[in-house]
């Protein structure tokens, strides 16, 4: 698994991939779909698909694939070691989501959530797959939100596949029991390998950031000894998790959005507005020209 | 009142230019900030000078702007406080610059945006403040209103 592109640049997004096996572009094939990182604080979300023929379903379950999960660090290297090993007749496609990205994605004007940006990027992968010219036929989709819902979602943008999704697939189907471990061997080599830009000879960072689930002490206490006052924390960090920002509301200062306050306003005046005065003669107010361009006359500096 | 500027810090050729930027939201702060260990290692130029970038994990999208021709722009300093009324308030001129980085949110900055249409009007003021030269050339870039001489 190279990850150079996505270590070159950390702050993009990045789908990487095997050679796509002859074999899968002719027989029929499932593919596995699942992610990895999704409840940390930090670090990149990763998406992983694994493919291969129908046919090589029994060679699949003797590789001994399990939920990543249950698996230590080592059990899902030697796995995934195996799965880059069959190469003539599976392949593999990572999509390593940046925390820059998530937090962007979730932090936007028009909000969109965690759960539409992995049913974006599972529909990426699966077309990705279709437009490389494998046959795909069967697709297991590990549930993010509603399986139902998802699973009519995804039978809508392609009708002519057979999608099941559901809760733990990763422990059902070990086709996307493979996708797991290609998606947690991505992020943890991701997170390992981190490199921060924020970092300067002046200033280490240091890396006790412990598993970066908000639960965990370490996690915890490595946020809070890295904000910085005005630019709250290095983009390693996903900004849009609430321990984040409760972080920030504390310890560093506000900053204020054109878009923050806007439910504020559209709220029903105060009755006392009816009752003030009417503001300004008209015809001290400036010329429509000098209001689209914020221009004020001015005869002191701010203080 | 009365204010002063004091240009002595920025009259030199060495003068270094500061680099600034504009961002579409309000920080509480003034004073130093760590600009070049948090920001702009994470610049990203995408393209045809469109820059990109991230600030409290939200998306900007900026380019660097360049002051109209003939004007200067000064980072200014006011290193005490003015007690009363009376007394002018002194500015040091601590650093200058002919151009700065302007970020909008997520949206690519166009020539709606309030701020390229505020410098606009540094072109026209200059158009109508100007004196009326009877001899006006048609060339160079800007439209001028050609005077007629009407005597006979």
């Amino acid at each position: 698994m190279d990850l150079c592109d996505f270590e070159e640049d950390n702050t993009k997004s990045c789908v990487v991939g095997s050679e796509v096996p002859d074999v899968t572009k002719g027989e029929p094939c499932c593919l596995g779909i699942d992610e990895a990182g999704r409840g940390p604080v930090l670090g990149p979300m990763v998406y992983g698909i694994c493919y291969c023929p129908l046919s090589g379903q029994d060679r699949l379950k003797d590789m001994g694939f399990a939920d990543s999960k249950t698996l230590t660090e080592e059990q899902r290297e030697k796995l995934f070691e195996a799965i880059a090993g069959a190469g003539e007749f599976m392949g593999w496609t990572i999509h390593i989501l940046a925390p820059n990205a998530i937090s962007n994605c979730m932090l936007r004007r028009s909000k969109y959530n965690l759960n539409t940006l992995s049913h974006d990027t599972a529909i990426g992968l699966i077309q990705r797959t279709l437009d490389s010219g494998v046959n795909l036929q069967e697709v297991y989709v590990d549930t993010v939100g509603d399986a139902s819902k998802y699973q009519d979602k995804l039978k809508g943008i392609f009708p002519d596949l057979d999608i099941t999704v559901t809760p733990k697939a990763d422990a059902k189907f070990p086709i996307v029991s493979a996708a797991s471990i290609c998606a947690k061997v991505a992020r943890d080599r991701a997170v390992k390998g981190w490199g921060f830009f924020e970092e300067t000879e002046d200033s280490a960072i240091s890396r006790k950031f412990g598993s970066g689930y908000p639960s965990d002490p370490d996690t915890k206490k490595w946020l809070a000894g890295m904000v910085d006052p005005v630019f709250g924390f290095p983009q390693f960090v996903r900004f849009s998790w609430s321990t984040a920002s409760k972080i920030l509301d504390d310890k560093a200062v506000p900053v204020n959005w054109d878009d923050e306050d806007e439910d504020e306003k559209a709220a029903t005046p105060s009755v006392l507005s009816f009752f003030a005065a009417k503001g300004e003669d008209p015809k001290q107010k400036k010329h429509q020209y000098f209001q689209e361009r914020f221009l004020h006359s001015v005869t002191d500096f701010g203080s | 009142m009365s204010v002063e500027v004091d240009l002595s810090g920025v009259s030199g050729e060495t003068a270094a230019a500061a680099k600034l930027h504009l961002l579409p939201c309000e920080v509480e702060h003034t004073g130093p900030a760590q600009v070049t260990r948090f920001f702009t290692p994470g610049v990203r130029d995408s393209g045809q000078g469109a820059l990109q970038a991230s600030f409290r994990g939200r998306e900007l999208r900026g380019e660097n702007v360049a002051l109209p021709d003939g004007y200067t722009g000064l980072v200014l300093k006011e290193k005490h406080k003015a007690v009363s009324d009376e007394e002018a308030r002194v500015f040091h001129a601590a650093q200058k610059f002919q151009e700065f980085t302007y970020w909008n949110m997520e949206t690519p900055p166009s020539k709606n945006d309030g701020l390229q249409k505020a410098l606009h009007w540094l072109e026209i003021t200059k158009a109508i403040h100007s004196p009326v030269d009877k001899n006006i050339s048609q060339n160079g870039s800007h439209t001028r209103v050609k005077v007629e001489d009407s005597s006979p």
